[in-house]
């Protein structure tokens, strides 16, 4: 009888022992797949971004400067009409520049959660990105090949006391590579809302890295954001005033 | 005199079936007068009540600031002292502080942006009747952390509000047998289904069943199948008090609805001291006062004397505060009248006809009177008489009959819901509850008098320029 006991305690210990570690590795997996594009200490991108409606459909280019801190720039530079408008993330604010009406503003919390540039993007995205790691549990709940890459299947849980208002966020990331294939984010009844999905593997700078990004909105059949990345660089040297409203203006 | 009085009322009498016309036509005037009349004051009186004591509160306090730049800086100076002052004074019957904030809402499906009041609910209860207006969950009564309030229209710009015909709605619709069965049989292929906008779940009624059934029984199929998801999460985006973007997450505890979509969609609400905390406001600082009088106070005597005391603040009654609901109901007795005025009006044209018909059809009698010594005033005056007799039967009994209408429908309400989005949108209820001041009477009685006098003119002189000896021969 004691020996059974025992027995039951060691598996249990063992099983335990096992899903602790498997936690930790879904978490480290997932920091992992987030440095992929974060990680570094300063990035330059160029991109094309076509915005897909049922009616139409449009094409937006631009560059983007960022830093591990967490500011970027981006100015936009085709369409003709939008060209020179550029916005700036610092720490959690976000300023806009127009050069057609010669006016910096500093967008307000209303005009947060409206999409970017008219795009499934919303602003509030680019803001908070960085919290996957930090604001929720995860767990992985399998392994399933994307478009023939075998994926680490992770449920991301978010915890308690986190402004975060997802249900729940599944995402897939490559075994080799830690590059994030794709996430579905649903909502507190666990039914899905939006699809981001990332594809065509392409090499930039000595590393692979996926080139297309779509945005999928589950209820809006029709309606997606494709993001093309043109040319990627990393770890170049930005001066320490390039992220400043002065450079905003002036930037090319 | 007495004598003309009594020939007066005989004379109206004399031919019923035309009289009864004059009089009948003049009850449904009267009456559709004054309902109508009822039913606008009823709604100015509602839409009154509701400025009052839901959205604002007989005077409001500010900082003068606040007014032009709803910025969290703004907060009333010298809070301590204006208490002070608040309690002492006798007049005031309640008061609540609150804390008011621009922020976003964001859910997984939606945002809007929404003015976010933090509120003491011990206070606001007093001050507000809002708790009244809930559609479902509680007012903060339930142990949550963080709970808000919000509205109806909110709740579906969030996507809060979702269209589900659930197993048990469809169940107890065929229990009801209020809808065939055949309708709820092929509705069972969207069986808890959840569409999280009213336009897609319209989109699936009208596309499940035919067109005649959908006129007939969707409205009310969609109306059942709304919901709110209470205890979902809501993000909210402020700036705090150092001007930096701070996040906060609340759980939705219930949903109100008012009569004014306008005050709805822009405002939530919250428990102070979690807002505060959070803005990095201390406890005296707040944004806005609303206070509340007893019943017979007047409000800008009460004005007056807090403004004397701080001149420093900005202290702005309902009028001011709602200048378009204070504007109907200063002018809305005069409307009142107008409108009445231009239905007598109306009838005084067939009052005169009818009058005139009279006198054609007793000339002959007239000449007699006249021949006999019956002078020009008594003749006046008899034709007078009886055309403000005339109008005054159809009157008292019109009043009657509006005055009953009044009551019943007072106590029922009219429900005009089928173009409710117009309405309240105005920020007027869908539902009325028509009802009139006892003094209107007086002035529509005063009214009525007059247009039997003026109408009477014309038959009176048309009746004295006869010539005795020419009417008596008349043949008729």
């Amino acid at each position: 009888m004691k020996i059974h006991l025992k027995s039951i305690s060691l598996i249990t210990f063992f099983s335990i022992m096992t899903s602790f570690v498997s936690a930790q590795d879904a978490k480290e997996i997932v920091r992992k797949a987030e440095e992929k594009f974060n990680g570094e200490k300063s990035s330059y991108s160029e991109m094309s971004m076509t915005i897909v409606r049922p009616k139409y459909q449009r094409n937006i280019e631009f560059k983007s400067w960022s830093e591990s801190e967490g500011d970027a720039l981006t100015l936009i530079t085709a369409p003709a009409k939008e060209k020179g408008q550029s916005f700036l993330k610092s720490g959690n604010n976000m300023w806009t520049w127009n050069p057609s009406i010669q006016r910096l503003v500093k967008m307000p919390p209303s005009m947060l959660s409206q999409g970017w540039m008219g795009s499934d993007y919303s602003n509030d995205d680019i803001l908070k990105e960085s919290s996957l790691v930090k604001d929720y549990s995860h767990k992985i709940t399998g392994k399933e090949p994307i478009d023939g890459i075998t994926c680490y299947k992770i449920e991301l849980i978010p915890l308690k006391e986190t402004s975060v208002i997802w249900g729940k966020i599944i995402i897939w990331i490559s075994e080799k590579d830690y590059l994030q294939l794709k996430i579905e984010y649903y909502d507190e009844d666990n039914l899905l809302v939006k699809t981001h999905k990332s594809s065509k593997i392409m090499t930039f700078d000595n590393r692979n890295l996926p080139s297309v990004m779509e945005i999928l909105p589950a209820n809006e059949p029709g309606n997606k954001t494709v993001v093309t990345i043109k040319a990627i660089k990393f770890n170049i040297k930005i001066e320490p005033d390039f992220f400043s409203q002065q450079n905003m203006k002036k930037i090319k | 005199m007495k004598e003309i009085i009594k020939i007066a009322w005989k004379n109206v009498w004399r031919n019923k079936k035309r009289s009864v016309t004059v009089v009948v036509a003049v009850i449904l005037g009267i009456s559709a007068g004054i309902f109508a009349c009822g039913v606008m004051q009823g709604w100015v009186e509602q839409r009154i009540d509701a400025v009052i004591y839901i959205e604002n509160g007989r005077i409001k306090l500010y900082n003068p600031d606040f007014l032009n730049n709803e910025e969290i800086n703004n907060v009333i100076p010298n809070k301590e002292a204006v208490e002070h002052f608040l309690n002492k004074e006798t007049v005031i019957k309640a008061f609540s502080e609150r804390v008011k904030l621009m922020a976003m809402a964001t859910t997984s499906r939606g945002s809007t942006s929404l003015m976010l009041q933090g509120i003491n609910i011990d206070d606001e209860k007093k001050v507000s009747k809002l708790y009244t207006c809930l559609l479902q969950g509680t007012y903060f009564e339930e142990e949550t952390s963080r709970p808000v309030l919000i509205s109806d229209k909110t709740a579906e710009q969030l996507r809060i509000k979702n269209y589900v015909l659930t197993t048990e709605i469809l169940d107890s619709l065929e229990n009801t047998a209020s809808i065939p069965n055949t309708v709820i049989a092929s509705l069972r292929s969207i069986e808890n289904i959840r569409f999280e906008s009213e336009n897609k779940m319209k989109k699936e009624i009208s596309s499940l069943l035919d067109r005649k059934d959908v006129s007939k029984y969707g409205f009310d199929v969609l109306k059942m199948s709304e919901q709110y998801r209470l205890r979902s999460k809501i993000v909210f985006t402020f700036t705090d008090k150092q001007g930096e973007l701070v996040n906060q997450i609340y759980k939705v505890c219930g949903v109100y609805k008012t009569a004014n979509i306008m005050y709805d969609q822009s405002n939530a609400f919250v428990l102070k001291s979690d807002l505060s905390t959070i803005a990095g406001l201390n406890e005296g600082e707040i944004h806005e006062t609303g206070i509340i009088l007893r019943e017979n106070a007047n409000e800008e005597n009460v004005q007056s004397a807090i403004k004397k005391a701080f001149p420093e603040l900005s202290v702005l009654t309902w009028k001011e505060l709602s200048p378009d609901a204070s504007l109907v109901s200063e002018y809305m007795s005069i409307y009142l009248f107008i409108f009445v005025g231009i239905i007598l009006f109306a009838l005084a044209f067939g009052i005169i006809n009818t009058m005139l018909m009279a006198i054609l059809e007793r000339t002959k009698e007239l000449g007699m009177l006249m021949a006999i010594g019956m002078n020009r005033k008594r003749v006046f005056s008899m034709i007078m008489l009886e055309t403000v007799f005339l109008t005054m039967a159809g009157a008292v009994a019109g009043m009657l009959a509006g005055w009953l209408l009044i009551q019943v429908t007072g106590m029922t309400g009219l429900n005009f819901s089928s173009f409710v989005d117009g309405f309240e949108a105005m920020g007027w209820a869908a539902i009325v509850y028509p009802t009139i001041d006892l003094f209107f009477f007086f002035g529509i009685t005063v009214l009525v008098i007059v247009t039997g006098v003026l109408s009477s003119i014309i038959p009176a002189r048309k009746a004295l320029s006869l010539n005795p000896v020419e009417a008596i021969r008349m043949n008729n």
